[in-house]
Formats: structure tokens, C-alpha cells, sequence
């Protein structure tokens, strides 16, 4: 017989991360009771909406949770540790909730999921090479989807606004920008200089330890050594944020 | 194209004359500037952009605005209290592996 033992946990409902999570609740909060009565006023235009088209929208939306559990799959699926579909399909539900409050270009959720990767034994190298080939090809499935439609706009369009013109200029700078930031935090040398660059702060230097990231400097190879070896890594991750998107 | 899927339906459902790619090609501009880390969320930020861009690339004002609205209905509000429940249940489940 199996005893399982059970730890009794003191009262931390005051911890600084639930302090965070109930302040964050309240915002959320307020922003949707806002947002519900933009919702009622218009509730008369929604039933003018066929019901067949709604609910493709619908669909549409599982689908892309859907994919970005497989991307995971696909890229941990040599080490898995104790990650299965299921679970990947529910962490991609809170990464995209974690992405949308915290707009940094996919890094805030990628942030998450590293931690809960490793946290279900995967190793923390295959997650952090996870994390670095699904934020690459997502930028490049943006910048390469941009760059097409920008094209057709330009050669369809009756006239061009400067606005969007300047907004594509910009997303070509800020995804270039991130691509190349996790270009070069994904080298083992660049991580070993930030991580002794971050131990100065003693806050910092706790959480570096906490998540045991400093192993990460000696494990990691680098994406470019990485995707020299395994082409096909990343092809297929590519495919499936353009899916995504 | 999950995500070009949705906007394209909720569009369609509106009976707006607007082909595949320029609704692409709204969603990419919105998508932009709602990466850009200036509000939570990209609240407001978000919503303004898509309704410009989308009146911009020949939608009516007013469809525009109800596309985008329950374009982050499903996208942004529906995803946080479901967000929120799974963000519990991973939590609890790993207490009790831990235990």
C-alpha cells in the first residue's frame, strides 16, 4: 500500500505572488465590466450575425491553442519528461492569456511555459531550446507573412496611407529586433555574461538560482550550432506558426 | 491562419466585402502594434488600431469596430477566466504530484 504523504502548508494567502494575482484579478476585473457594457450596446449588431460564421470563429480560435500545443509536442518530443498533449493544450491556453496581458512579443509566455516545462521534468535544456526555436519561427512567420501581404497590398491598393507604411516598417524593426535578442541570449557565453551581470542584484540573483538557470550556461550549444545540426527543427515549427497566425 | 480564420469568419458574418488577404494583412498591422509593450494587454492600444486599420483597408466604421471588439472578446476576455481556472488546476495538480 501506497501512503501518500501530505504537507501541511502554513497560511500564505499574503505571499507577494498572490498579492500580485489578486491585484491583477481586480484590474481584469474592471476592465471587463467596462468591456461588457461596450458589449451590450452593440448587442444588437451581434444578432444580425450569422450564427454558421460565428461559430467557424469559434473553431478557429480552439485551433490555434490546438496548434501551439503541438508545436511544444513536436519540439519536446525527444525528452518529453512528464508533458502530454492535454497539458500542452491547457498551458497553451494560459501562455496566450500570459502573451496578451503581458505584450512582449511572445517572451512573457515564453517565461511561463519554460518554468512549467521543467517543472514536469523536462530538462532544462530541451525547454529552453524549445522556447528559443518557437519564439524564432514565430518572428520569422510574422516578418515573412508582413513582407507577402505588404507586397500584394502595395501592388492591389488604390492608395497607400503612410500610416501603414510606418506600421509595417515598425514591425519589421521590433520582430527583427526580437529575433535577433533571442538569437543571442540562446548562446551559452551570452547567458553565462548576463547571468553574472544579473547576480549583482541580490532579487535577481535568488530567482536565477531558484529556477537553476545558470545550468543553462554550460548546457546550452547555441540555436545556430543547434539548427545546423537539425535543419528540420525548425522547418516544421515555421509551418505551424503560419498555421497559427 | 487560426487566427486570419477568425477574423475573416467574424467579417464574413457581418456580410463585409473584404477579401482573404487584406483582412491578413489588417490583422498583421493590428498584431504589431498590439506586440508593442504599452499597455496591459495592449488595452485600447489594441481595439483603436484594429478599428483604424480595418476602416483603413475599406471595412464600414461601425463593423469595424464590432469585428474588432468581438475579435478580442475570443481572443483576449473569453481566454482569461478559462486562463485563470487551468492556471489553478495546474497549480493544484502540481501540489499534488509534489506531495
Amino acid at each position: 500500500m501506497v501512503k501518500v504523504k501530505v504537507k501541511a502548508e502554513p497560511n500564505n494567502f499574503f505571499t507577494p505572488s498572490r498579492i500580485i494575482f489578486y491585484g491583477f484579478s481586480i484590474v481584469v476585473f474592471y476592465f471587463a465590466v467596462h468591456y461588457i457594457g461596450k458589449l451590450k450596446d452593440i448587442e444588437k449588431l451581434m444578432m444580425q450575425m450569422d450564427p454558421v460564421w460565428l461559430f467557424l470563429a469559434v473553431l478557429a480560435q480552439l485551433f490555434t491553442y490546438l496548434i501551439y500545443a503541438s508545436i511544444i509536442k513536436l519540439l519536446v518530443k525527444d525528452k518529453p519528461g512528464s508533458t502530454n498533449f492535454f497539458l500542452l493544450f491547457k498551458l497553451s491556453i494560459v501562455i496566450m492569456f500570459v502573451n496578451q496581458v503581458l505584450p512582449t512579443g511572445g517572451i512573457s509566455g515564453d517565461g511561463y511555459i519554460f518554468n512549467q516545462l521543467v517543472k514536469r521534468k523536462v530538462s532544462r535544456y530541451n525547454a529552453f531550446t524549445a522556447m528559443v526555436l518557437e519564439s524564432i519561427s514565430y518572428y520569422a512567420a510574422i516578418l515573412i507573412l508582413l513582407l507577402i501581404f505588404y507586397t500584394w497590398y502595395l501592388n492591389e491598393a488604390k492608395h497607400d496611407t503612410i500610416l501603414i507604411t510606418y506600421t509595417v516598417i515598425l514591425g519589421f524593426v521590433f520582430y527583427v529586433l526580437l529575433f535577433v535578442l533571442v538569437l543571442i541570449i540562446s548562446n551559452g557565453r551570452n547567458i553565462s555574461f548576463a547571468m553574472h551581470r544579473l547576480e549583482k542584484f541580490s532579487f535577481i540573483k535568488r530567482l536565477i538560482e531558484k529556477a537553476s538557470l545558470l545550468s543553462l550556461q554550460n548546457e546550452n550549444e547555441g540555436t545556430f550550432k543547434m539548427l545546423g545540426r537539425k535543419k528540420r527543427l525548425y522547418y516544421k515549427p515555421l509551418f505551424y506558426n503560419f498555421s497559427l497566425l | 491562419m487560426s487566427d486570419i480564420v477568425t477574423v475573416w469568419a467574424l467579417i464574413k458574418g457581418f456580410h463585409v466585402d473584404m477579401s482573404f488577404p487584406l483582412v491578413a494583412f489588417g490583422l498583421l498591422l493590428s498584431l504589431v502594434i498590439g506586440a508593442l509593450p504599452i499597455s496591459p494587454g495592449s488595452l485600447i492600444v489594441y481595439e483603436s488600431a484594429m478599428t483604424y486599420f480595418f476602416t483603413k483597408l475599406g471595412a464600414p466604421v461601425h463593423a469595424a469596430l464590432i469585428i474588432t471588439l468581438l475579435y478580442r472578446f475570443l481572443t483576449f476576455w473569453l481566454p482569461i477566466p478559462i486562463g485563470l481556472l487551468v492556471y489553478r488546476n495546474l497549480q493544484r495538480n502540481r501540489k499534488v504530484q509534489v506531495s
